[in-house]
Formats: C-alpha cells, structure tokens, sequence
C-alpha cells in the first residue's frame, strides 16, 4: 500500500513538480520567527474564498430582474432551509473583510513593507482593497430593498459628477432609469467581472510577496523559522477566531437585514450605506460643493497612498510622514463613521443642547433629522415583517410582490399614502409611548431663533390620528387637562382650541362628581362602538348587553353641566346644530368621506371658518381629474387607521388581491 | 579575397533580409496575436455601449396616437391658492429593459398654486444626490443628507446653524401654458442630474 502511494507520488511529481511548490510554499523562511501579526493576508485569502463560495451557492437562488430579485432574495432568507445562514455568511463575512483590510494595509506600513523593492505589491494591495469595496458597493443593491435601491441610488448619482461621468453612469445603470438592467450590469460586475479581477490581482499579490519574501523591521527579534508549522498555526487560529465572530454575528442577527423591496417613487427616509461606506456619507454632508466630498477628496487620498512607496525612500521622514498620515487617515474615516452612526441616533440620547447658538440650533435640526431616520427604519422594518406576512398568506404573483402584493394592502399603503399626504399637518403616534416603532411624525414644532422649541406655538399641525375614534381617542377630547383636547395630540396644534368645543370640555367637564364622570366614561363608549373598530369588537358587544351604549347615548342629550353634547352636535335622529355629525363617527363610510370632503354638511360644512387648513381630497365624485386623492387611495388610509385589514383573512383584501 | 568580399556582403545582405522578415514577422504575429486576443472583449462591445447611444423605439400600438411628453398632475382647481404642496405621482410611458408599460408612475413631483392662474412644479428628487425630499408643511427636506428648501424650493442657507450640502435649489418643471389656461395642470416630466450647480437634463 505503501509503496503504491510512494509511486503514486513519483509519478504525479515527475509531472506536475508539485512536490516543489508546496515545500517552497511551506517552508517559506520566515524571518525572526512566526508572529501574531502577520495572519491578516491569510484571513483575508480566507475571508475572499468563503465569499467565492457561498457566493456560488447564493447564485443559485438569485434572479436579478426588478420582478425577482427581491422576491428570491426573500425567498433564500425566509422559505430556503439555511437560506438565512448562508446569505448571513456572506453577508458578515464581507464586514469582516472590511475590518481586516485596513488592519493589513496598516501592518504592511508599520513594518515598512511597502518600500522598494515591494512598491508594485502595494499598489496590487491597494487595487485588491477598491475591488473588495467594488464589491460591497456592488452586493448592495442585489437585493433590491429600499434600503439597497436608495443607497445605490446615491452612489451612481454620484459618478455623473466628474467630466464625462453622466457616460459612466449610464454604462454602470444600463441607461437612464434603474430597472433590469441595472440589476444584470450589477450582478455581473459582482460576481463576474470584479471577483475574476481579484483573483488576478491577488495571485500576481501572493506570487510577488513569494519572491520578496516578509519584512522585518528589527532583525534579530529571534530564531527564523518556516512558515510551517509554527506559522501556519497561528494563521489558522487566526482565522477560526475570525470564522467564529462571524458565524456568531449571523446567528445574533439571524442573518443578514433585508427591507421591503425597493419603489422608486417612495421616500425612504433611512437610505444610507453599508457602515463601511459611512465616511463617504457623512463626507458628502461636509461640503457644499458635491465634488470636493464625493470625487476630489477620496482621490487624493488615493493618490496620496499609492505615491506612498515613491516618496519612503527618497525624502527624509517620508516613511514617518506615511505612518503618521496613514493613522490620521484611518482615524479621520473612523471618525467620520462615528459622526454618522452618533447623527442617526441622536434622539434616542439624553444630551444636553449646546450653549452656542449657532451649534445649538444645528443640535436640534440633528435631532429632527435623526427622529426621521429612526422613524424610517422602524417603518421598513415593519414592512418587511407585514410583506412576510402577506407573502405567506397570499404567496407572490408573478408580477412580484411591489406591485402584486404591497400596493393592495391598506397596512403598508397606509402610512405610505399618510406621510405623503397628510403628515405635513398630522402625525401618528402613541401618546403613552416614547417608542419610535410605530410613529410617523407629524410637521416639526416651531422653533425660535435659538433653534430652541416654542412653548407656546402658532398653529402648526393637527390631530395625532394614532388610535383614530377608539376609547382612548374619545377619552382624549373629553379630557380637559393639557394632555386632553387642548394638548399636543389633539386641538394643541389646530385653530380649534380657542374654539367652543375646547371652551365647553374645560368649563363643563372640570371638577366632575362619580356621577358625572360615569356619564362621561358612557358617552366614551358609546360614540366610539360607532366607529365598529375591529379591535374594539368584542369590547363593543359586551358594552351592548351590559347597557353601558343605551346609556352613553342617553347621556348624549343630558346637559352635563349646563350644555349637552347634542346641543351642537347631529346623532342620529337628534338633531344638533353647528358641529360635525357624530352618528357613525368614524366608520368606514364617516372617514372616507370626511378625508373626500372636510366641508360636507355633516362636517364643517355648516361654517367655513370652523374647518382649519384640511384640503377636500376628493370633492368631486364624478369628476377625478379635480381630486387630489383616488377614492382607492382614501380607501387605504381610512382602512389603514381604522386597523380594517391587519387581519389578512379579512375577505376585503383578499378581494383586492384576486383583482 | 574578393570572392571572400563579396562572400560577405551577401551574407550581410542575407542577414539584413533575415532581419527584415524576422521583424516584419513579429509585427505580423503580434497584431494578428492582438486582433484575437481582443476579439472577445470587440464582440460585446457594441451591446454593453448600447445605454450611451440607443433609444429604444416605442412599441408600435403607442405609435397610433399622438405622442404626449407632458404627464397629468392635477386640475388647477383641485389646490387652494396659498395652501401647503401636494404631492402627485405623474405617468408617463417608460421602459424598463425588456418590460414596456404606458402610463405607469414615472416621477415624483411638489405642486402648489401660487395664484389664480399660476403654479409651481417642483421635481421630488433632491438636487444633491438624488433622494425624494419630504414636505413638512413649512420646508422640503431630504432624509439622506439633510438639504432643506423653502416651499418655493428655494435652498436654504447653509448657515446660522444648518447643513445644506444642496448645491442648487429643487427643480422646477415647465407648466403646459394652453393646459392651463384650460384649468389643467400638465407638465413636462424631467429628471436632471443631480449634484451640480447647472440642471442637465437627463436624457
């Protein structure tokens, strides 16, 4: 048997000589002995081929077409078994290149390894980092999320700013628009072109470290040694570690993040691009000119590390200068990735304003950037999860789920259609909650010159909608405290609080004996059953058999103090003079028409005056081209608040989905 | 010795001629080595280029209809003079790749009435790089890199306490003067590029 391998070895090295190669490559003199520091070549050669591969397998899931790639992105994370981990390994795996690249070109620097004889390996490594960071730019957008189309987006904006860039941009988005072509020209640099570019440039990297052998600054640091084992040993632990922290981010993340697929005609108020590409971003905020941020600087500093070896030897200090130049590069990048992360999550930090004027009103103009942000990316989280939802329920049509799936549901179309439309004047949040997961803010309180908050604003705004005609909504405009009818969620923001409504809540409903707060906590009730809120359902029909409704709209007509609601209000059969109709108060039928309509009759219509800045959405029935909104759209919203079709058994939906 | 002379010269003469066709024959090889090398990259070349100069033709069934560059946004009495912008998706045809579809939502656009007869058109892509601005109700502002604009769309000034990195105010559309006249808004639907202090069209 022995004597078979034996030959078997003969023969294959009398042909290929490979028995050479390998001990050449093993037994690499290693000048002073194995160190710690040098394993960053080996992970990154690690890193690059675990991409290769589960790249490999990655494609075999993907489709890029703007029908598809979402939809088999999405399939690979949610329905493919170890889909999630397989795509959160490549995922982290190209974080970690970014980590360990910089830590190499810094090694390679410090230890002086960059100067002749080894400029043309440098300038090979510095080719290997901007292809790496190609291919982060590139993996992006595959997906086609919102958060990878918008990110994208920015990034080839910005190619057509030097001479001749509008080509460039073309020849890179396969034309004006982005669309198929985008995704084929980028899924083609991705793994053709820029991974066959790599290889090449890394195997030219490898073979002329080979022939230079490693540096050493301070010879006589120890015995020297081969590089195997001893090397190779630490090399691998090297690499295990690093396999080890990714494979535990992708389990502590459950892979990699994906949004809702991507529309290019909604606002995504949390684009940004992958933290590594954070100082590129946070650059383009510093200057006015777009260029200086986006082109000159990046290439000077790239000019600035490829003449490095040029200059190290020639000029006194130059190498000192590098190192130096080097850390304050890399420091400045670091810097500028905190600045970016520290903006995004400003209001969720308790800080002190700045003293300075000028810092303080940029303070607070990054805090409302930051509520933005925040707001956004829980927004798309929330899509994400609702667009799961349908997909299981429904399954994704062949036109894919942007347009087959999402553009139905009142649940995502919603809030979409509400910041669009009506969030210049309304907001929708939680009152009881400083949670910004279900928040889309209403315009910004006015500010002074400090940029400080007035206490006291002019009307700016109008009703917070969250919870829009359930209990706690009513319980609110009968509430004279200053978190009732006259605070910030309801009147604060409108001309209605120096109406009579909030004169009457505040002179009527102060001080209330047991009996008359009953009365009141009865008409809650029962001006809220009118509604027919789905959520409320079960709650309305035990407020019906227990007569706690009857009573409630008894207590409609009765004068609390000395005025009743039904003398200015409509109910039903009574009728009430001059404010809006409280028979079916937020039903279907009531919201649709008051969003249609502010100025009908039954709503402010009795008194121009009375209604605040709300536009009629769709005044005209028979004719659409005078409305600002399609009755489907009024559709979408009302269902929307109203929390209509969370439930997808709902038959509304299902009805909307099979057209 | 005159024979060994002229023995010489030819060989001189015969090596010259060797030179020659030995270089000739480099020359030949190294360009025919080239035009193959090459080959493959010259094949693709005129379909990866395509996006700088094709302009796909509209299918023939658009053709029977009078070709309309202007998109719909609104009837001029659908606003209140004075009142906040409204946001419209406008339509138009486009082409994505192979996919052809009329009138689907091309562009994103601002509209506000200004007076009895006059509007503003304001494109909602923001001229620093290309995000959608929202409106606030007092000021257009861009989520990825902070521009702000006033609701004329106009920039804001970048100092006294605020970024604007927007090197030019948002982008205004032409207005179809006989639409309007007629109490319709239309408008001529363009994206410019984004980043510079001049609006280049895209196109």
């Amino acid at each position: 048997m022995k004597s078979l391998l034996q030959g078997l070895h003969v023969w294959l090295d009398e042909r290929t000589g490979f028995q050479q190669q390998y001990e050449d490559a093993l037994y690499e003199n290693v000048p002073g002995g194995s160190r710690w520091i040098y394993v960053t070549g080996s992970m990154l050669v690690l890193a690059f081929v675990t991409q290769a591969v589960t790249g490999f397998y990655l494609w075999m899931f993907y489709s890029p077409g703007s029908q598809n790639a979402w939809e088999s992105v999405f399939w690979i994370q949610t329905q493919v078994p170890g889909g999630w981990f397989l795509r959160g390994v490549h995922h982290y795996m190209s974080n970690a290149m970014m980590v360990i690249l910089p830590l190499h070109l810094l090694q390679v620097v410090l230890f002086k390894a960059y100067v002749k004889p080894r400029e043309i390996n440098f300038w090979m490594g510095l080719i290997l980092m901007l292809l790496v960071m190609g291919l982060g730019l590139t993996g992006y957008l595959l997906p086609w999320d919102q958060k990878g189309y918008w990110a994208t987006k920015v990034a080839t904006e910005l190619m057509s700013l030097p001479p001749g860039g509008g080509m460039l941009q073309k020849l890179v988005v396969g034309g004006i628009e982005y669309g198929h072509h985008t995704l084929t020209r980028f899924f083609a640099l991705h793994a053709g072109l820029l991974p066959t570019l790599l290889v090449l440039v890394l195997s030219f990297h490898v073979a002329l470290f080979r022939r230079h052998g490693i540096t050493v600054p301070n010879s006589g640091r120890g015995a020297d040694e081969y590089f195997w084992p001893r090397q190779v040993f630490k090399d691998a632990m090297a690499c295990g570690l690093m396999l080890v922290v990714v494979t535990g981010m992708v389990l502590w993340h459950h892979g990699a993040a994906l949004g809702p697929p991507a529309e290019p005609l909604e606002t995504f108020g949390a684009a940004r691009p992958e933290w590594y590409y954070l100082f590129l971003f946070q650059l383009l905020k510093k200057f006015e000119n777009e260029f200086i941020g986006a082109i000159v600087v990046p290439a000077v500093v790239m000019l600035f590390l490829f003449s490095m070896p040029l200059v190290a030897n020639r000029i006194r200090f130059a190498h000192i200068v590098n190192v130096v130049m080097l850390f304050v590069l890399l420091g400045g990048a670091g810097y500028l990735t905190y600045e970016a992360i520290h903006h995004d999550g400003l209001a969720r930090q308790e800080l002190n304003p700045p003293e300075n004027v000028v810092e303080r009103a940029l303070y607070f103009e990054r805090r409302e950037a930051s509520q933005k942000f925040i707001v956004s990316q829980a927004q798309a989280q929330r899509e994400f999860e609702r667009a799961r939802e349908l997909v299981e329920f429904f399954g994704i049509p062949k036109e894919g789920a942007a347009s087959g799936l999402l553009k139905h549901d009142p649940e995502i179309q919603g809030p979409r259609l509400f910041a669009r439309h009506c969030a210049s004047c309304h907001s929708y949040e939680d009152p009881q909650s400083d949670d910004y997961g279900n928040k889309i803010l209403g315009p910004p309180i006015p500010r002074d010159e400090q940029g400080e908050p007035l206490v006291d604003p002019p009307p700016y705004g109008a009703p917070n909608l969250y919870g829009f005609a359930n209990r706690d909504w009513f319980r609110r405009i009968l509430d004279p405290t200053d978190q009732g009818l006259a605070g910030r969620h309801m009147f604060g923001s409108t001309v209605h609080r120096d109406g009579e409504m909030v004169t009457f809540v505040q002179e009527e409903l102060t001080d209330l004996s047991d009996e008359q707060q009953m009365l009141v906590d009865d008409i809650v009730v029962a001006l809220s059953a009118e509604a027919k809120l789905k959520d409320q359902q079960q709650a309305d029909q035990v407020a019906l058999q227990d007569g706690t409704i009857q009573r409630g709209i008894e207590a409609l007509g009765e004068a609390i103090d000395s005025q009743s609601c039904l003398d200015c209000h409509c109910f039903h059969n009574d009728e009430g003079g001059m404010a809006p109709d409280l028979s079916n108060y937020g039903s279907l039928d009531w919201l649709t028409s008051f969003i249609a309509d502010p100025q009908l009759e039954r709503f402010y219509g009795y008194d121009s005056e009375m209604n605040d800045r709300m536009p009629s959405f769709a005044k005209h029935p028979h004719d659409p081209k005078l409305n600002l909104l399609t009755p489907r759209e009024i559709d979408l919203i009302a269902r929307w608040l109203r929390g209509d079709d969370r439930d997808l058994g709902n038959r509304h939906l299902q009805g909307q989905l099979a057209l | 010795m005159d024979v060994n002379k002229d023995v010489d010269s030819t060989e001189k003469l015969n090596q010259t001629d060797a030179d020659r066709r030995h270089l000739t024959m480099a020359a030949v090889t190294g360009c025919v080595t080239a035009l193959v090398g090459l080959f493959p990259f010259g094949a693709g070349l005129a379909a990866y280029l395509s996006p700088l100069y094709r302009k796909q033709k509209l299918p023939a069934v658009v053709g029977t209809g009078a070709v309309n560059n202007i998109s719909f946004v609104c009837s001029l009495n659908a606003l209140q003079i004075g009142a906040a912008p409204q946001r419209f998706k406008v339509k138009g045809d486009q082409f994505n790749a192979w996919n052809f579809e009329a009138q689907k939502d091309i562009g994103d656009v601002f509209v506000r009435r200004t007076s009895p007869d006059r509007v503003q058109v304001l494109n909602a892509t923001c001229p620093h790089a290309g995000c959608a601005v929202a409106c606030n109700g007092t000021a257009f502002v861009c989520p990825c890199h902070n521009s702000s604009f006033d609701l004329d769309g106009a920039k804001l000034k970048s100092d006294s306490g605020r970024e604007n990195p927007s090197p030019r105010s948002m982008d205004p559309l032409d207005v179809d003067s006989r639409k309007l006249a007629e109490g319709e808004i239309w408008v001529e639907f363009q994206n410019f590029y984004t980043g510079r202090e001049d609006r280049k069209p895209k196109t």
